[in-house]
């Protein structure tokens, strides 16, 4: 790093800069390509849903977005900033993106309050912030009575519920879930959307991904549709669902098989 | 349904084979092992033909009995058993009990331990192939103690599995089960201690074992052919009642775990306790650790201690590791060790077990990991953080072990000698460890997952893993031992004193270096191999 050429990439926010530049990023797995030259841009203040039927990409898009999964090639760009180029660009890039994936575990031997703060300070935010911040996000996502039993003894939506805690406790003005509503409750979901939509309304960028179409034709404002690894249609949500709702028009680009009327005949009562 | 579940059983492994070309190597080291073993065993037993009927007698008696109880055991406590058939996964199918048991028990057969089993259990036929009677007596024999091996270890675990269901009550059955072993694995030395039995005490010793359910089935060939026809008989018949016995227990047990599904018990929500590790460790602890919390770096140390008093993985090595010493000096104290050489060791050996326990550490977060390569930790936070939690309650608890084994042992001189091997082993396995955790994960159970359940493919990489952090831990610590061996041998008082200084000084250069040298590099791995970290824990 210290022969940085004079136009190093810069270590903050460029304005103007998309909040997630994809760009050409490919990811295989042995013989399956999961991630196929993928080129997206999430521009800043946007509240952006990714949806695609199961085995996308989606989750491996969003995880060589945020850092956790190295590119076989492509760049990422947060705010401007590079992930993948150089260490000490990646650090910045970091610290621009809160994030939830889905699938990796927790440390979930920390009590909630625990696991919620250890991720402010692993950010390097000062204690007192941290503490502070921790106890207004737990009662904010309806924790704080739970705030003191370990998250391995959580629920699937109250785990979801403290890694969203987590990604938000340094005020990152980029956040990543995947799947954020999966396994929510509709109450505590209802509490995660308005939470999101105040983030997104302060100037704060959202990209998550989901299945379900209803919630992101209600909570976002730009969609992409992906499938096998390629983007299929990306804009405003408006302009992709083109007159028609988004699920039918998912349906229509992702190219579901017509439901064959003879097909599985014997499943239906009727014929037993 | 037996050819469905054997079929089902094969194609299993042979997918796991498919997955990775580890589990390949594995398979084929664990099948060359085991034809070793099996050499071993069957030639053995052949040549057991050529002996008195008692010799062979006695050595089927107790080998045989010791296999029993091994298949009982070993599969409650060992973390490499085999969950491919695991009752629970089949719950959901509309069968009973009754129907599976037998083709879980042919299916039990499939696998390095079933053959080798299987194949010595034969070779005891030819033991006894002394007389047409002893042959009708050996081989229903041979497949009745086959099959109680098999149908007994399923029986215990499916039977545990089920009692351990919670969450805390498995993992303290499991952290127990790990120590009782750990205590059983000295009693050879202890017996050895005690001068050893002699050829009338195994005689002694296999009769007995002869007459208990676990030698049944394999000397009732014995006795037929020791001449004693109706006790061969009733031994059969009692092995074959014992068969059905734990067939039955299995059966019972296996209808409980059909109506219990895999997940019951784990994702409950707990009630407002904050159940946080052992009880009495609260209080001032959790002050200091909430001190401790000043930063990244402090952040980390502060969780991997909450870790080794919260995760069942780390409380039972913690255990282990203050509980070692303890045993060398209560081994030195009955006088089963020349206590001096015993206390002497005491303190390195504790310095090297507890350098060596971080050597893995990546691995014990699983996938958590990501939460450090997303927050963009640096790596040195990392490092200096988890070495930080292991020194801060080892290099005290190293000290007094080293001050009471030179109490024990009485030449005080050689106090700074055992102090400084010890340092230059924890600091070299500090610094090995900070590399290693970084640069090779291997798989490890999860800390919430089926205790009897080990990841697939995993024999290799550890063994592998484990061996080179063990050698190069020793290496680096070699010239501070070297010392203190020389302080120990040479016989000038003067230079023995100086000698152990020497010991010390040398040491404590090892040990404070190759930590800092071994930080400093695994705070480079790490940071350069973060992603990798985040795929190989979250496979």
């Amino acid at each position: 790093m210290s022969s940085a050429p004079p136009s190093a990439p810069p270590s903050g926010p460029i304005p103007g800069a998309p909040a997630l530049s994809l760009r050409g990023l490919t990811k295989r797995f042995g013989a399956t390509t999961a991630v196929d030259a993928l080129d997206l841009d999430v521009p800043a203040g946007s509240f952006f849903g990714l949806v695609g039927p199961n085995g996308a990409g989606k989750t491996t898009t969003l995880s060589m977005a945020t850092g956790l999964l190295r590119p076989d090639a492509g760049t990422v760009a947060v705010l401007g900033t590079p992930l993948w180029t150089g260490a000490s660009a990646a650090v910045a890039a970091k610290r621009l993106l809160g994030v939830l994936p889905d699938g990796l575990r927790l440390f979930d031997r920390l009590t909630g309050a625990e696991l919620v703060r250890y991720a402010g300070l692993l950010r390097g935010l000062p204690r007192d912030v941290v503490a502070e911040r921790t106890v207004e996000l737990l009662a904010a996502l309806d924790l704080t009575g739970a705030a003191d039993v370990l998250v391995v003894d959580y629920s699937a939506g109250m785990t979801k519920k403290v890694a969203l805690a987590s990604a938000l406790v340094h005020a990152p003005p980029v956040l990543v879930l995947d799947e954020p509503f999966e396994a929510v409750d509709p109450v505590s979901a209802a509490g995660i959307r308005a939470i999101l939509r105040g983030f997104v309304d302060g100037g704060g960028t959202v990209v998550l991904s989901s299945h379900g179409m209803d919630l992101v034709e209600r909570l976002c404002d730009r969609v992409a549709v992906v499938a096998s690894g390629r983007v299929l249609a990306a804009g405003t949500v408006e302009q992709v669902r083109a007159g028609t709702s988004l699920e039918e028009r998912f349906v229509a680009l992702v190219g579901a098989r017509p439901a064959d009327a003879e097909a599985l005949a014997w499943l239906r009562t009727s014929s037993r | 349904m037996v050819a469905h579940l054997l079929s089902l059983k094969l194609r299993l492994l042979r997918n796991g084979l498919r997955r990775s070309p580890w589990q390949v190597v594995a398979l084929v080291l664990a099948g060359l092992y085991g034809l070793l073993v099996v050499a071993l065993l069957v030639g053995s037993l052949v040549a057991l033909r050529t002996t008195p009927a008692q010799t062979a007698a006695t050595a089927l008696s107790l080998g045989g009995g010791l296999l029993l109880l091994g298949w009982a055991l070993v599969p409650l406590v060992a973390f490499g058993t085999d969950a491919t058939l695991d009752p629970s996964r089949l719950a959901l199918l509309p069968v009973r009990a009754r129907q599976l048991v037998p083709g879980l028990l042919v299916a039990g057969v499939v696998g390095v331990p079933g053959a080798v089993t299987a194949l010595a259990a034969l070779a005891t036929v030819v033991t006894w192939s002394r007389g047409p009677l002893v042959v009708a007596v050996a081989l229903p024999a041979a497949l009745v103690g086959l099959a109680t091996c098999v149908a007994v270890s399923r029986a215990t675990t499916t039977a545990a599995a089920g009692l351990l269901r919670g969450r805390r009550t498995r993992e303290l059955g499991a952290g127990i089960g790990v120590l009782v072993v750990g205590v059983l694995g000295w009693v050879p030395l202890a017996l050895s201690g005690s001068g050893g039995p002699d050829a009338e005490d195994l005689r002694r010793a296999g009769a007995v074992v002869g007459w208990t359910p676990l030698g049944w089935a394999w000397t009732a060939p014995a006795e037929v052919a020791l001449g004693r026809p109706g006790a061969g008989l009733a031994k059969l018949v009692l092995a074959a009642l014992l068969l059905v016995l734990v067939l039955a227990g299995w059966a019972a047990a296996l209808e409980r775990a059909l109506v219990t599904s895999a997940g019951a018990g784990t994702g409950h929500r707990a009630t407002v306790s904050s159940g946080a590790g052992l009880p009495g460790l609260r209080g001032l602890p959790a002050r200091a650790l909430a001190r401790l919390e000043s930063g990244p770096t402090g952040a980390v140390a502060a969780r991997a201690l909450r870790y080794w008093r919260r995760d069942p993985r780390y409380l039972t090595a913690l255990v282990a590791l203050v509980a070692m010493p303890l045993l060398v000096v209560l081994l030195g104290a009955a006088s089963v060790l020349p206590s001096g050489a015993a206390a002497l060791a005491a303190a390195p050996v504790l310095g090297w077990a507890l350098g060596w326990t971080g050597h893995n550490d990546v691995a014990y977060d699983g996938s958590a990991v990501w939460l450090h390569v997303a927050s963009g930790l640096p790596g040195r936070a990392d490092r200096v953080g988890r070495a930080a939690a292991l020194l801060v309650w080892a290099l005290p608890l190293l000290l007094v072990a080293a001050v009471v084994a030179a109490a024990l042992d009485g030449r005080w001189w050689l106090l700074p000698a055992t102090t400084g091997t010890a340092l230059a082993l924890l600091g070299g396995g500090v610094g090995v460890s900070a590399v290693a955790s970084a640069a090779t994960p291997y798989p490890v159970p999860e800390p919430g997952a089926n205790p009897f359940a080990t990841p697939r493919g995993a024999t290799v990489a550890t063994l592998l893993a484990q061996l080179v952090t063990t050698v190069v831990t020793t290496v680096v610590a070699l010239p501070a031992g070297a010392l203190g061996v020389a302080a120990l041998v040479t016989d000038r008082p003067g230079l023995a004193v100086a000698l152990s200084w020497g010991c010390l000084v040398v040491g404590l250069a090892i040990g404070a270096g190759a930590a800092a040298g071994g930080v400093l590099a695994g705070a480079g791995v790490f940071e350069r191999r973060g992603p990798q970290l985040v795929a190989a824990t979250s496979r």
